[in-house]
């Protein structure tokens, strides 16, 4: 092995070299919409090993600010939310009923819709605005 | 007697990279109200690991402060998109967005690097901002270009 190809294996694994960023894509803004159906606060169980790093926190509060066509966009109260990869963003939960379906990043204005949805505990906040 | 020669020159050197303005409590009361229509973000960092590696931090492409050990800064901006970045060998950006009135915290990590450390910018919960951050001293001089 190459003097040369040592280096390569070391920045590999210290510079994060060859490291993808959360696979995203642009969506529009999240839009309001006045169904019964979604719960404008909710709280969640931690959660962990969520994918791109994503950790919930147990029973924080996250508010309903919208809906993209995935899901119910929810937004963590007074906290913050991260994921990830090459570089970190925050980020809000897309939630279809109670699993999670996608990350909104609202930085970029862009979604990372999920591989696997991951279900979560959640709890609706009744009466709650 | 060589160690305590090698002790007293990193001491030294650590020392003399660190921040010794006024601690956070301190200059609280000299900060001005936020203006109407912006959020306030702090950057800090509590690590003194490293402490020779003292990069400029960007926010949105411009030079707003520099990394330094056990330093804070803060910068007033109109609500908005924000990118954090940090001028080191490896380029680790933050994204966020702030509301107006809205104060976010940016706490500055080292992380191991090739050849030199690197800082890593994340964004934290208020509570742990505003805790972590009272440990840390008022950077006040001009940003490094």
């Amino acid at each position: 092995m190459s003097a040369r190809t040592v280096l390569l294996l070391v920045a590999a694994a210290f510079g994060g070299f060859g490291c993808t960023d959360v696979p995203m894509r642009h969506v529009d803004p999240p839009q309001m919409r006045l169904s019964s159906d979604i719960p404008r606060l909710i709280t969640i169980a931690a959660a962990e090993n969520l994918p791109h790093s994503g950790k919930i926190p147990d029973k924080r509060l996250w508010r309903y600010i919208g809906s993209v066509p995935e899901g119910a966009v929810y937004r963590p109260v007074n906290t913050t939310f991260m994921v990830e990869a090459k570089h970190a963003h925050e980020a809000y939960l897309v939630l279809k009923d109670t699993q999670l379906v996608a990350y909104y990043l609202p930085a970029e204005g862009t979604i990372s819709v999920l591989e696997a949805p991951a279900q979560l505990n959640v709890t609706s906040l009744k009466g709650e605005q | 007697m060589r160690k305590t020669i090698t002790a007293a020159i990193l001491a030294a050197t650590l020392a003399s990279g660190c921040a010794s303005g006024p601690t956070f409590n301190e200059a609280k009361s000299s900060f001005v109200a936020t203006p109407q229509g912006q959020g306030r973000i702090f950057f800090y960092r509590t690590t003194v690991a490293g402490a020779a590696v003292q990069p400029s931090i960007y926010l949105n492409g411009d030079v707003v402060g520099s990394a330094v050990p056990g330093g804070f800064f803060y910068v007033d901006r109109p609500a908005g998109k924000f990118e954090v970045s940090a001028s080191t060998e490896t380029e680790n950006k933050l994204s966020f967005v702030v509301d107006p009135g809205q104060t976010r915290y940016v706490r500055l990590d080292m992380s191991i690097g090739l050849f030199v450390g690197h800082v890593v910018p994340r964004l934290v919960d208020d509570e742990q901002g505003a805790k972590e951050i009272q440990e840390t001293k008022y950077v006040v001089e001009a940003p490094k270009k």
